[in-house]
């Protein structure tokens, strides 16, 4: 396998001088975030404060110009596959063995990722000018989008675990500040929280991953910790995989770590888009293909990603057939993506695994953003029984939502088809077939029940009772670039199986290598493959259409039985953590409140001032306050002091 | 035989002093008696050979010290009505002396112990003279020495606040 | 011969009389005058017990004690007359503000 590390010794020396435009890609969403919010903290302070058309304007420079830049240095590496671009920054410590370099680099995964999350990240910042409008926090909302952008390309270009920590904490923030954006609302807020210490229980695992491998290895930069893997201990490497793992799931919202996903989305939609479903959610599986040498010899470690991945795309899936808000559907749906995700990469299907997060990235951000135009349309109306009918009033977002739903229900030749059926290919071709048998399964849901939206959003008559207004300009053209990407961007990686040029596994071949096996058997077992998987979708999307299409009266509620009960009940995930993790410490936390507290804290202390006080009170009968007193007292003191004297060294005068 | 008699000549008066200090009702004429005390060690000083001390006993504290507790209680002008009620003087006084009559008596007896049958040594030449004590302040007792004028500089800005505040 | 003890008994008298003059007067002037007198005692007992040892140090240390009773004859005067100007009166039972 031609490995990574290899890429990084033969730096072409020609290359050195467009490095510096990497640190230019990560510092303009940073400096726009600086420059924002000291114009937040200008306008808090002034009621007339910045414009919202400077606002946009800063806010969306900084991702147009690293998305330009990351489009500058993209071009060369197509040319020369060998090129990485790699830019060493500074060493931050220097202690003895221990040493932390910090550097970015822009390899082909990170290549890849850091053009989605640009391009992506600089339409959604588009997208928000207009949706947030009017808003009262406009520019502290740029200022934190525009922190996040920073934050997350900090994450990806890294070329060490201490950077892309460092990065993964700034999203994780980001992440907070967004969700609970509204902050006024208790409910918000709360759901921010929840984010943030489900994450932080994951990242206590993905620190303690960072240090133990830092022992094993001796290095922090990944070409080192891959080049060191070999000797680390049989027993360690699996535990290190392990806490890695914790915190990749954290992060990417996978079981047990999922519930705060779907809570997230009381942010704004755009950040719903991004956040939530393009970007940062996305990082736990990049971690996973970023640390592939760790994983690859862990197969143990390897297989529990499997098993945690489709019982998530499952559950999820399973999920999102009753929610009603047009956002819970998208969330769950999300969920259950990034567990599919998870499959491919814990299938050892690394190329796989990206390429659904790369095309995923397209089709869910247009899913959201047509959301998001939905619910601003119709003045913050997230129900999905109070739609419909909207194909006519809001004609570009319904194409380009009906594009998106038939590419993540996997139809050809959207782009959700080729990266989900590479990832069940793979599952397959490993040997996974009860996993095959769940991601199958769970394309049917995802058919049935993005189709349900579909059909409620925008089939059947309008129910609500607020009259829609058209979606601006500025939302159309975000709205339609990403539509036109969930149409095209599948056709970079059209299945090898088929004798179909596969760019995309081609261009991460330096990091995970290519195989090509076609032959015959393989060919028409992947037809076969395929054709199921379409099948079902189609299943899905029919019997969607069957119950959904056409609805022009109340919309029929859900059958009253134990299955739909278990899955408004979310599996009860949120009721298990309430009773076995948050009860208790609320618990623990009244019992500190109101004994622990008053009666062992302040009544020892209270004991002691009153034992004091009465003592005192006794020593200020002795104040006379008349000097003869006192001289009575030295003289008292005198006594003792010549008996003490005489006694030790004069024993004889007592003798008469 | 004559160092004899002027000890007991100078000792009576000291004592004499001493007593009359502690029994007068008025405070000028307890600082006469006083003084009289002072100047009766004195001549102790001198007895024992400290030449020094002698000149400043009589310069500083019979002379300086004193002379200030006069200024003082002059410039207050204190009047038989300012006297504190002090019924039977001498009885208090004699009481007080009977209640600590057990511990001198025990004094008494330790210095016999330690000291009954002791005389005093031969003095060298210079022993005691303005010139010995002098080098013995500034060659071994340099520290202390500045301490002290810092602490009587100390004493002069107290005063003048003392004195400058309008009560 | 005269020694040490003779001068000791006499700097115990003068020691003894200032002590009883101190708890037993009423008068803030003669208080003072009690502790010069007790200072004077002890001053005494320097002097003897350096004479005797043949050293210099307890003239030292009497110079010193002299000193420091110049310096606190001027405190302790200038409270005095403080107190007199505020009180009109000379009776230490009267100053008793400190009382616990």
């Amino acid at each position: 396998m031609l490995l990574h590390a290899t890429a990084h010794t033969t730096l072409p020396t020609a290359s050195l001088q467009l490095n510096s435009l990497l640190n230019l890609v990560v510092l303009l969403p940073l400096a726009g975030a600086l420059v924002l919010g000291l114009g937040t903290l200008y306008n808090a302070q002034n009621k007339t404060g910045i414009s919202e058309r400077v606002v946009t304007a800063i806010g969306c420079a900084g991702p147009l110009l690293a998305t330009v830049l990351a489009f500058l240095l993209f071009l060369p590496m197509m040319g020369d596959p060998s090129r990485v671009w790699h830019s060493p920054l500074l060493t931050w410590m220097d202690i003895g063995s221990f040493k932390i370099e910090l550097g970015l680099v822009m390899d082909h995964l990170s290549g890849i990722m850091l053009l989605m999350i640009t391009f992506i990240g600089t339409l959604i910042h588009l997208f928000s000018a207009s949706y947030m409008q009017g808003d009262r926090s406009f520019s502290r909302y740029f200022a934190y989008l525009n922190l996040f952008l920073g934050s997350m390309l900090l994450l990806i270009l890294s070329d060490n675990m201490i950077g892309l920590f460092m990065g993964w904490e700034g999203v994780g923030v980001c992440s907070y500040l967004l969700i609970g954006f509204w902050f006024e609302d208790a409910a918000k807020a709360g759901a921010g929280t929840k984010a943030f210490l489900l994450n932080r229980v994951g990242d206590l695992g993905f620190i303690l991953g960072i240090f133990l491998l830092f022992q094993e290895t001796g290095a922090f930069d990944f070409a080192g910790i891959q080049a060191h893997i070999g000797q680390t201990s049989a027993e360690r490497l699996p535990l290190i995989a392990f806490l890695l793992l914790v915190g990749a799931l954290g992060k990417s919202a996978q079981i047990p770590l999922h519930v705060w996903l779907p809570d997230a989305m009381a942010g704004p939609t755009p950040v719903s888009a991004l956040i939530h479903a393009a970007t940062m959610v996305t990082a736990g599986v990049y971690l996973v293909a970023r640390l592939h040498f760790v994983y690859t010899a862990t197969p143990s470690v390897a297989w529990l990603i499997i098993l945690i991945g489709g019982l998530t795309a499952l559950m999820a899936a399973s999920i999102a057939l009753v929610q009603n808000d047009i956002k819970k559907v998208l969330a769950y749906s999300t969920v259950s993506q990034l567990g599919y995700m998870f499959m491919g990469v814990g299938a050892g299907a690394y190329a796989a695994g990206i390429f659904h997060v790369f095309t995923h990235a397209f089709f869910k951000a247009a899913l959201f953003l047509g959301a998001g135009a939905i619910i601003h349309a119709l003045h913050h109306e997230q129900d999905l029984r109070k739609m419909g009918g909207l194909r006519s009033k809001l004609p570009i977002t319904h194409l380009a939502m009906l594009v998106s739903c038939l590419a993540i229900a996997g139809i050809p030749p959207f782009a959700g088809f080729f990266s989900k059926d590479e990832i069940l290919w793979s599952l397959w071709e490993k040997g996974h077939f009860v996993f095959w048998g769940m991601g199958l399964l769970t394309a049917g849901l995802t058919a049935f029940y993005m189709f349900r939206l579909y059909f409620l959003a925008f089939g059947g008559t309008y129910r609500g009772e607020h009259e829609a207004h058209p979606e601006p300009l500025l939302m159309k053209l975000p709205l339609g670039l990403l539509g036109l990407g969930a149409v095209t961007v599948g056709f970079l990686g059209m299945p090898a199986t088929l004798g179909l040029p596969n760019w995309f596994v081609h261009w991460l071949a330096p990091l995970y290598g290519e195989h090509h096996a076609s032959d015959p058997a393989a060919q028409g077992l992947s037809l076969i493959l395929m054709a199921a998987s379409v099948l079902v979708a189609g299943a899905g999307i029919l019997l969607a259409l069957k119950r959904f299409g056409k609805i022009t009266g109340e919309v029929p509620a859900l059958p009253e039985n134990a299955l739909t009960a278990l899955l408004n009940e979310k599996f009860g995930f949120d009721s298990l953590y309430q009773t076995a993790v948050v009860g208790p410490i609320m618990a623990a936390g009244r019992f500190c409140r109101q004994v622990a507290e008053p009666v062992m804290i302040d009544g020892l202390i209270r004991a002691g001032i009153w034992g004091y006080y009465a003592f005192s009170l006794c020593l200020r009968t002795l104040q006379f306050g008349q000097l003869r007193a006192y001289a009575h007292y030295l003289i008292f003191g005198l006594f003792i002091l010549a008996y003490v004297y005489f006694v030790l060294h004069l024993p004889g005068v007592f003798q008469l | 035989m004559e160092t004899t008699a002027y000890f007991i000549i100078l000792s009576v008066i000291a004592v004499i002093g001493g007593l009359l200090t502690i029994t007068r009702s008025h405070p000028l004429s307890a600082t006469l008696s006083l003084v009289m005390t002072l100047i009766a060690l004195a001549g102790l000083y001198a007895l024992l050979s400290a030449d020094f001390l002698f000149v400043i006993q009589i310069l500083v504290y019979a002379g300086a010290i004193m002379a200030l507790m006069v200024f003082v209680i002059m410039l207050l002008n204190v009047k038989e009505i300012h006297l504190p009620p002090e019924k039977q003087i001498e009885t208090r006084v004699l009481l007080a002396l009977l209640f600590l009559s057990p511990i001198f008596f025990l004094v008494q007896r330790g210095i016999t112990m330690q000291f009954g049958n002791a005389v005093f040594p031969q003095t060298q030449a210079g022993y005691g003279s303005i010139e010995a004590v002098g080098l013995a302040l500034y060659r071994n007792h340099f520290f202390p020495f500045e301490v002290i004028s810092i602490l009587l500089l100390v004493a002069l800005v107290g005063v003048v606040a003392l004195a400058k505040r309008r009560a | 011969m005269l020694g040490p003890a003779h001068y000791l008994t006499v700097s115990a008298i003068l020691f003894f009389l200032g002590l009883a003059g101190f708890i037993s007067r009423k008068n803030i002037f003669i208080l003072f005058l009690s502790l010069e007198l007790m200072l004077n005692g002890i001053n005494l007992s320097f002097v003897a017990f350096s004479r005797f040892f043949n050293q210099l140090d307890g003239h030292i240390f009497v110079f010193f004690v002299i000193a420091v009773a110049a310096a606190e004859a001027a405190i302790s005067l200038a409270l005095i007359i403080l107190l007199f100007k505020n009180r009109q009166t000379l009776n230490v039972d009267d100053f008793d503000t400190l009382k616990g």
